[in-house]
């Protein structure tokens, strides 16, 4: 069983590195015929190693049919909704680690268990004040350093303020991960073994699957965006913390309760991590005063794999090679 | 003897045949999902009836749509229609208008929505008790002062009655949800005048929608009056930058500055070249001339 | 033919001539180690860059150092050989042909490394084909272009002489294809006067592009990690820095290999301990610099009191504190010391502080770009001990020791085809001593 796994998964690779771009377009093709055949037949065939790792003959015209959808899917995320310009709010107030953000985003995108678009902190700003859970989706920043530092341009900032990445472009050369303050991208270090549907065509919006030797990050959920949903975070939060909403329309929800966002900002005294860097984030943070749980509460019911991440560790590097 | 042996071991293999196939059969059989059903009355601007369901499967990671269900809604016993949940989850059915429909002597109507189950899903059903509302929107303004006056009134058994004491908000639509601009509670004449701020973001000429409305009323459901009115602050959005670190288009010095430098180094580069193929034309002239 | 070209052709053509068995067992072992360093690299492409140590946070590691430490060796022939030519300093002679070479050889060998720590290997062409010119990066491959293309040519104007000399010269005893690539490679050249003034005049203008080239290469290279925000690298000194650094390497390898081939082609008679004298003053010259500006860039680190400044010089004084030694003490103090005491200068001890040297500024790149991505703004909250601290795999150490090897392969190739000191520099020289010495006499 795993042979076959890694046997279709090298061949997966040996096609890609051979740069035929194929791949891709053998998911797709096949998917293509079997949806609708948008150009009559050429009647020339191709044979093409399908998703499952099979040979499967393809007519040519459908191929071309797959690679033109993926690009319109593509060029199409490049728009951003017109009008519009994203913002999230986050009331570190109300953050108890609860982890269903992190768990709604890796399962809407297809994440791998290690892979966290939406991270939690646990955070102290000084010595004397107190410990506080901070979750840190990517920031969309107005002056993204991301962007300004991509070589080929595979991540990119729409009018409406959201950065995305195009997995179909970016070369891995991380230089956006070290430009990042953020530390919000994540890298495909590996094949991530993941089975999309037969007539998934690649769009940056959703952008699944990861793509090995890629980068990721969040994409505040720009598709549920495009049919006015909330992104998976926002709705999967128990206690309401996200807000999300539009600032042109001076808005933002939680899924419960709507508020004005400069009433929000104003009154609870928001601010962005760290702008001193001018990077001019969207994300706003409300201060974690009057806190409705104790940190501590952050703790209970947690994996110990997970837990142990927030005891600090020595600055010196451990003895003995435990990986 | 060795008959009874054999009769009783005939016996015993077939109960554990059946009896491993039965658990064998169960251990198969998924799980059903247990839905959860959100049932919500809206009574909407042009005053239809609308009854609306939501059919979602609960998991540990986050809660998931369930389409293709078939709902059934009831007035009391009288089956109403049938909708089929669609790719969200949600189905929809609004009352005809001329429907006759059944009134409790409390001035309630009851509504039931029925899931009957099917081979993946668990049955499940939901009720609502909804007193039927008249609900009267005028927007004016008043010394300058943009002002929304409600006025609500029920049926009762004594004939229409203005409702007192309820509680009634003012919205606007934004993309995902509704905003709450102001809240007031109705006086014993069933009416009262709601501010509405001057801030509010509109669309790029001002227009937004006023929204009157319970919001998930205890007797009333929900119930809303919209009217559209240009009294939204025009929305100016910020242009985009054309030329940045971060857009397509380099800023204009980059562009200038990089091309000069290319240009002088490959130029001396090109004159280098040159000289090159110029030895050997010159090389060539005097090997001729030897 | 002069004296001088006579002995030199005596000791340089058995080298052209014939192959002796060491030449092969020294080749067969690089070529064993590339070999290696290619197996790693298959095990890369297939299993994806989890074999190697980079991790989410230390993104770029051993690859990214041996690129910018191979970069840095180029600088033996820009700044080196071209200062020297332009500076008509007498006793460059036998050394500027091996600086040249490694110019042209390190920068054919470091963009490999980048090569290497790219995610998509398939879609390298996409920076051509795509490229944003606000990136550094791109900056940096059309720095980086110009800069081969440049130094290849000052390196072919270098060798046009001596192709001509070879091609000239009958009693070489090398197959004919040999005898065909000198020709053609010579370009026709007699040595005329309008030849001579031709490749004197190119000669001069390369010479300074190759400088110019080569100071912008390198701070474009630092500015890819000057233009970020972290801590460490967020520095306005490392553009000078970085070039400082990069003559002090290639100074130091361009030692090394001056003592390599004066020992196995019995060279004594023209790289002389003056050669060495000189060229360890001009190392410890940069090496003075080199300190003044790492001190520089620490002292003001460490005396302010931001905090993430403070974080980094605290991993570097204790997880890094070897390094950090290596590189900062023994590397810049080792050349000053051996070369300032007079008594000290023999070429065993000069070719060593090269290659502590050498060594110190390899780890003097790891400590600069490692400790930094170890440290973000927001801190690696992890249990795993791979993505809090990064340790490199044998991948990576494969892959550089495959680097070096082809290094050596390519010297190897090379000295094959043209003779290692520039016969015809030397003839110059001499003549010029000739005519110094003829007129020093007149006017006694």
């Amino acid at each position: 069983m795993k042979k076959n796994k890694e046997e279709s998964s090298s061949r997966r690779k040996f096609i890609r590195n051979l740069g035929l771009g194929l791949g891709s377009a053998a998911v797709a093709g096949s998917a293509a015929i079997a949806r609708e055949p948008a150009e009559p037949d050429s009647g020339e065939k191709v044979m093409l190693l399908s998703s499952d790792g099979k040979l499967v003959e393809v007519d040519r015209s459908a191929i071309r049919v797959a690679k033109a959808r993926t690009k319109e899917e593509i060029k199409k995320s490049y728009k951003g909704l017109p009008d519009k310009k994203f913002v999230m709010v986050i009331d570190l107030a109300k953050c108890k680690n609860a982890r269903k953000c992190v768990d709604a985003c890796q399962e809407g995108h297809m994440l791998p268990k290690d892979h966290e678009w939406i991270k939690i902190y646990l955070l102290q700003d000084s010595e004397m004040a107190s410990k506080y859970w901070f979750p840190k989706p990517c920031y969309h920043c107005d002056n993204p350093l991301c962007v300004s530092v991509c070589p080929v341009g595979a991540t990119y900032k729409r009018e409406d303020g959201i950065v995305l990445v195009d997995n179909k472009r970016c070369i891995g050369c991380k230089f956006c991960m070290t430009a990042c303050p953020y530390s919000a991208r994540v890298f495909n270090w590996k094949d991530p073994e993941v089975e999309v549907p037969r007539d998934h065509v690649y769009d940056p919006e959703l952008n699944i699957p990861p793509v090995e030797g890629t980068v990721g990050k969040c994409v505040f959920c720009a598709d549920k965006l495009r049919v006015n949903e909330l992104p998976r975070c926002v709705k999967a939060c128990p206690m309401g913390v996200i807000y999300f909403g539009d600032i042109n329309e001076d808005a933002v929800t939680n899924g419960v309760e709507t508020l004005r966002f400069s009433s929000l900002v104003h009154d609870k005294q928001g601010y962005r991590h760290m702008e001193e860097l001018g990077t001019a984030p969207s994300v706003y943070y409300l201060p974690p005063v009057n806190r409705m749980y104790p940190v501590e509460i952050g703790f209970e019911d947690l994996d110990e794999s997970i837990s142990e991440r927030y005891t600090p560790h020595d600055v010196k590097k451990p003895k003995k090679n435990d990986r | 003897m060795s008959k009874t042996i054999l009769r009783y071991t005939l016996l015993t293999l077939l109960i554990g045949l059946t009896a491993g196939f039965s658990l064998n059969a169960m251990q198969d059989e998924p799980a059903k999902i247990n839905p959860y059903m959100l049932f919500t009355y809206l009574k909407n601007t042009d005053s239809r009836n609308i009854l609306q369901v939501r059919m979602t499967n609960i998991t540990r990671t986050s809660e998931v749509p369930l389409p293709g269900l078939n709902v059934s809604f009831l007035n009391n016993d009288t089956l109403l229609g049938e909708v089929v949940t669609n790719g969200s989850g949600n189905a929809e059915f609004v009352i005809p208008e001329d429907f006759p429909i059944s009134t409790g002597e409390d001035g309630s109507r009851t509504f039931i929505a029925r899931f009957a189950g099917d081979s993946l899903t668990e049955a499940t059903e939901s009720e609502l008790a909804i007193t039927d509302v008249i609900l009267e929107m005028v927007l004016t303004e008043e010394e300058g002062k943009k002002m929304v006056l409600l006025k609500a009134t029920m049926a009762s058994a004594g004939g229409p009655v203005p409702v007192a004491a309820e509680e009634i908000s003012v919205f606007v639509p934004r993309t995902f949800s509704l905003l709450p601009v102001g809240t007031g509670t109705l006086e014993a004449d069933g009416t009262v005048k709601i501010p509405f701020p001057d801030d509010i973001p509109g669309d790029k000429d001002g227009n937004l929608t006023v929204i009157g409305r319970f919001n998930d009323h205890y007797l009333f459901g929900n119930v809303e009056k919209r009217e559209e009115t240009q009294w939204g602050v025009p929305a100016v959005k910020a242009p985009p930058a054309y030329r940045s670190l971060w857009s397509t288009l380099a800023p204009r010095w980059m562009i200038i500055t990089l091309s000069i430098m290319l240009l002088g180094v490959w130029g001396h580069y090109t004159f280098v070249i040159i000289s090159l193929f110029r030895i050997r034309k010159d090389g060539l002239k005097h090997k001729k001339s030897e | 033919m002069s004296a001088i070209r006579e002995s030199l052709l005596k000791d340089l053509t058995p080298e052209i001539e014939k192959t002796g068995r060491t030449w092969y067992v020294v080749f067969g072992i690089f070529l064993l180690i590339f070999i290696v360093g290619i197996y790693g690299l298959i095990q890369q492409i297939d299993k994806g860059h989890i074999v190697t140590g980079m991790r989410d946070n230390v993104v770029w590691g051993v690859y990214i150092v041996n690129f910018i430490f191979f970069m840095g060796l180029s600088y033996a022939g820009a700044l080196v050989s071209g200062t020297l030519h332009l500076f008509k300093t007498p006793w460059r002679a036998p050394v500027i042909r091996i600086a040249e070479l490694i110019t042209v050889i390190s920068l054919a060998i470091g963009p490999f490394f980048i090569f290497f720590c790219v995610g998509r290997l398939d879609r390298l062409p996409y920076i051509l084909a795509f490229p944003r010119i606000q990136s550094p990066i791109v900056w940096d491959v059309i720095a980086i272009l110009t800069d081969v293309f440049g130094a290849a040519i000052f390196l072919y104007i270098s060798f046009l002489e001596d192709f001509a000399i070879l091609r000239d010269n009958e009693d070489l005893q090398i197959l004919p294809w040999k005898k065909k690539m000198y020709r053609i490679l010579a370009l026709g050249y007699q040595g005329t006067e309008k030849q001579k003034r031709i490749l004197s005049f190119s000669r001069n203008v390369m010479a300074a592009i190759i400088i110019a080239i080569a100071i912008i290469v390198y701070s474009v290279l630092a500015w890819i990690f000057g233009v970020t925000l972290q801590p460490g690298w967020h520095s306005t000194i490392f553009g000078p820095y970085f070039v400082i650094a990069a003559i002090f390497s290639g100074v130091g390898l361009l030692i090394v290999l001056m003592a390599i081939f004066r020992k196995i082609y019995n060279l004594e008679k023209y790289i002389t301990l003056k050669h060495f004298v000189n060229l360890g003053i001009v190392l410890f010259v940069i090496a003075a610099f080199f300190g003044y500006f790492t001190f520089s860039d620490y002292l003001t680190k460490w005396y302010g009191s931001v905090k993430m400044d403070k974080i980094l010089i605290d991993k570097l004084f204790t997880e890094f504190r070897f390094y950090f030694i290596v590189a900062n003490y023994i590397g810049i103090l080792t050349p000053i010391i051996i070369i300032a005491i007079p008594r000290l200068r023999t070429i065993r001890n000069i070719t060593i502080a090269a290659i502590i040297a050498l060594v110190a500024l390899w780890v003097n790149r790891y400590i600069i770009i490692v400790p930094t991505l170890e440290t973000p703004f927001l801190p690696i909250q992890d249990t795993r001990a791979d993505w809090l601290w990064y340790s490199p795999t044998w991948v990576e150490w494969s892959l550089t020791a495959a680097g070096i090897a082809v290094f050596g392969m390519l010297f190897m190739i090379i000295s094959k085809i043209a003779p290692i000191i520039s016969i015809s520099e030397m003839e110059e020289a001499e003549e010029k001593r000739k005519q110094n010495q003829l007129t020093g006499e007149h006017h006694e």
